[in-house]
């Protein structure tokens, strides 16, 4: 049985993790400045964001409201941050209490956002003094696997990035606020975009791990926290523990961290641009769509299964045809319900491109990954896949 | 008439027991079980489990409306969990709201049933939610109107697996004992299908 | 004896009751408890009631301001339920914020007068995005004995139909608002939601419950009836209702609806 209390971590495992270290390995077959997958999906709504850094899986929410301005900044807007850990992503997080953690969180987020003052605060001014727009970004944090921190300000910064708020005109003293079908919303203008990059450190600086998991993050010594930006520059550094570091150990580590930070700003970048042309296209976006439901990476799935799952599934189909309702497998754990269509011919077209998305691996390259999910523990290589057909 | 698609994936989430991502339509949220879990002293029950739920907007802190939500997810769970199995634990089963197109209830109440069953947790029964809305027309959609003011009034029932009887039922706006009975008798025929959608999700994981 | 009997097996007790088709308060399963209205029990607010059904009883005050509508809907003003349910009430609440049971009743007040469109909020207004009234309906429970929600409902229309407002005068102009306190208007109040709780135990359904019963019941369902109309069927989880069963709950409490309206309507009749 679980615990609702913290897990804590035994020395068991210290021990194994140190030893592993010594041995210049990581427990999830990482190298030391290597980090976890990144993907970013976006949701219908604007600024809607959903962040996986491997297993830390964070949704971030922009909103906006019309208020009245801080007297001691009367031509600026505001911006608030708000991270919340959700009872989801571990047994011992309470739902609506601020912890430690959640604190601590939050302001290392502010200060790289907000006091780098990567927002332009004052392009969200309405009338001087009387309406500025506030903007709020939510972050919930749904599943805690290690390194909340990276996979939150990616998050943020994708969310900002992605949001859009309504036009307002002034007509004499009355202001009106156009819907988004009425005229273009803006987006917000953002100077630069800054992102956290956290490392574990091990053994007063011997050993530096990137993007910590659960565990590392657990038994290491200090955490280095390093906000930068595209331009290079350092927005935050935020060293916590009880390791005495050399200066020239955070600097070195801050110069390897320029080269992931790019990597991420161009990866926020790249997927809201794309997203952005789907929704010119008028494709459908959101997080309802279909290719949320596929994995892009397989995980733990042996060949064997799939073949015998395949036959399971084949009979079905010949059982399931006379059946009103018609549900599709898209992937392994994945199933849509499709609504009844009148044309049985149609129903059966869309019972191939199911087979045809479980056979289509989307990244069709050697992989070698580890499993996660909790019965089947061993690993499994898979080479390319074709179509079997 | 149109019925909603529904997708799902499984296990999404690795910390918790079972996790689902669910969407109905453009509806989606995600769902999380922690159970059987370490109950605190003051919430634990000494002849059964203590049925914990948790309802979290994307945006904002939960408000009165999300505990009513909260309330009905947890009457329901409380009713499929065979919760004597598991005396003096927490089951505890967590929502979070994606996308909202109009049928949220209905939809964290069914991934709250596949997130159940992902969990491998002891069931009396499964559960399924239906959606349906009367238009100012009187006509009766499972699809939610694009604009609000459109809906005359939104019924939503929940169903047990074994009986098909009801679990739960919530609505809004006013409506004849007529278009009442359309709805019920309506929603009744769609569970059927929801169900067989959740045995063939976990058939195939 | 009995008394001891029910402390050392409440379930077995009430089972032995219902065997006999006779409730432990001496009712039978289709018999409702008596109700009670008093109309203006608080004279410092702008419309007030209390309502009892059996022990169950709820003092509903209305409080009008001024405020400005939102700019969303700049032609409407607010009726902002609250419902409260202090130590007072029951030994269950200890003092401190709102309980569960006390947020989720506020909400299913709303929803009810939401969803029955009793008071159209235009009427609220007094001049589109400047100034509007403000309804707090504060519902506090002086005892809790079971279907609180009915009580509220009945407390809280009845308080409605006895507010009166003063008449304003606004100038947009000069921002320049007169209130006269002497000319008094009552609200257009268009129906009357009436609430009835069912609990079920056993396959036995019993109309308006006690605590007790609620508290032994696996099921309850709120109905709520306006003028031949459904506008709320709540049934928030528990052992499944079969359709016969549901639709006889809302046959059962259209019939008490209508009784329930006549006492409201007598209540008025005789000030």
């Amino acid at each position: 049985m679980s615990k609702v209390r913290e897990t804590l971590i035994t020395n068991c495992e210290r021990k194994f993790l140190m030893k592993c270290l010594s041995e210049w390995r990581r427990l999830d077959g990482r190298s030391f400045d290597e980090f976890r997958p990144l993907e970013l999906k976006f949701g219908k709504q604007w600024g809607s964001c959903y962040v996986s850094l491997g297993n830390t899986k964070v949704l971030a929410q922009t909103s906006c409201e019309i208020q009245q301005p801080k007297s001691s900044r009367p031509s600026e807007g505001i911006l608030n941050i708000n991270i919340e850990l959700n009872p989801l992503a571990a047994p011992h997080f309470e739902a609506g209490r601020q912890s430690e953690l959640s604190v601590q969180l939050n302001r290392l987020l502010e200060k790289c956002v907000k006091d780098s003052k990567a927002v332009d605060l004052e392009s969200l001014c309405i009338k001087t003094n009387e309406k500025v727009w506030a903007l709020k970004v939510d972050i919930n944090v749904l599943n805690h696997e290690g390194n909340i921190l990276d996979c939150a300000s990616i998050a943020m910064l994708a969310s900002l990035t992605h949001f859009r708020r309504p036009d307002v005109t002034c007509d004499g003293e009355e202001f009106i606020i156009h819907s988004y079908q009425q005229r273009d919303p803006i987006p917000t203008v953002i100077h630069h975009y800054p992102v956290c990059i956290t490392y574990a450190i091990f053994n007063g600086g011997e050993y530096i791990l990137a993007d910590p998991s659960l565990l590392e993050e657990g038994s290491a010594d200090a955490m280095l926290t390093i906000g930068l930006n595209g331009f290079k520059e350092l927005c935050a550094l935020h060293l916590g523990g009880k390791a005495e570091l050399a200066p020239s150990i955070i600097l070195s580590t801050v110069s390897k961290a320029t080269s992931r930070a790019t990597v991420v700003i161009e990866e926020i970048k790249k997927s809201v641009k794309a997203d952005t042309e789907q929704r010119q296209e008028k494709a459908s976006v959101g997080f309802h769509t279909e290719d949320n439901f596929k994995t892009t990476l397989v995980f733990g799935q042996s060949l064997d299964t799939w073949h015998t799952n395949k036959k399971k599934r084949n009979k079905k189909h010949k059982k399931a045809q006379p059946q009103s309702q018609n549900t599709v497998v898209i992937d392994k754990g994945s199933v849509e319900h499709v609504p009844q269509t009148e044309n049985k011919k149609e129903v059966w077209d869309v019972d191939n491109n199911s087979d045809d998305d479980l056979i289509i691996v989307e990244k069709p390259k050697v992989q070698i990954e580890l499993l996660t999910d909790s019965e089947e523990d061993d690993v499994v290589i898979l080479g390319p896949v074709k179509n079997k057909k | 008439m149109s019925k909603l698609k529904s997708s799902c994936k499984l296990g999404i989430l690795s910390r918790p027991d079972g996790s689902v991502l669910f969407s109905q339509d453009e509806t989606t949220v995600v769902a999380g079980v922690y159970g059987p879990v370490e109950s605190k002293a003051n919430k634990a029950l000494v002849e059964k489990a203590c049925v914990e739920a948790h309802f979290r907007p994307k945006s904002g802190l939960p408000g009165v409306k999300d505990r009513l939500n909260e309330s009905i997810i947890r009457n329901v769970c409380e009713a499929a969990i065979a919760t004597a199995m598991y005396p003096r634990t927490s089951v505890v089963v967590v929502i979070q709201e994606m996308q909202n197109n109009g049928q949220l209830i209905s939809c964290a109440l069914n991934a709250a049933c596949l997130a159940l069953l992902d969990s491998g947790i002891d069931m009396k029964c499964m559960f399924a939610a239906v959606t349906c809305f009367i238009h100012k027309d009187e006509s009766l959609v499972f699809t939610p109107p694009i604009n609000e003011d459109q809906v005359k009034a939104m019924f939503m029932f929940v169903f047990d697996s074994v009986e098909k009887s009801i679990i739960a039922s919530h609505t809004d706006g006013s409506f004849s004992v007529e278009q009442y009975k359309d709805a019920l008798s309506l929603c009744k025929e769609e569970c059927a299908n929801m169900f067989d959608f959740f045995k063939k999700s976990l058939t195939i994981k | 004896m009995s008394e001891q009997y029910k402390i050392l097996h409440p379930v077995k007790y009430f089972r032995d009751h219902l065997a006999h088709k006779i409730r432990p308060d001496g009712r039978e399963f289709g018999e409702y408890r008596p109700i009670v209205v008093n109309l203006g029990s608080i004279s410092t607010a702008d419309g007030s009631a209390i309502a009892k059904v059996g022990r169950t009883t709820v003092v509903c005050g209305i409080k009008a301001e001024l405020c400005q509508p939102k700019a969303e809907a700049a032609n409407e003003g607010f009726l902002i339920p609250n419902v409260e349910l202090p130590p007072l009430c029951s030994s269950k609440f200890r003092p401190g914020p709102p309980t569960e049971q006390a947020q989720v009743a506020t909400q299913l007040v709303a929803d009810i007068l939401k969803n029955s469109d009793c008071l159209d909020l235009k009427t609220l207004c007094i001049f589109p995005d400047k100034l509007a009234w403000c309804l707090y309906a504060d519902l506090i429970c002086l005892d809790l004995d079971g279907a609180l929600i009915d009580a509220c409902v009945v407390a809280l229309m009845a308080a409605l139909k006895s507010v009166t407002l003063p008449a304003v005068q606004y100038d947009p102009a000069l921002d320049n608002k007169q209130v006269n306190v002497q000319e008094r208007k009552a609200l257009s109040v268009t129906n009357t939601p009436i609430a009835t709780t069912f609990a079920m135990f056993d396959d036995k359904i019993l109309i308006d419950p006690t605590v007790d019963e609620e508290d032994l019941s696996t099921s309850l369902v709120t109905i709520v009836v306006k003028e031949e109309e459904l506008c709320f069927v709540h049934k928030p989880g528990g052992c499944v209702f079969t359709e016969e069963q549901l639709l006889k709950c809302v046959e059962e409490s259209t019939k008490r609806a209508t009784v329930i309206e006549e006492i409201i309507e007598t209540a008025f009749k005789s000030l």
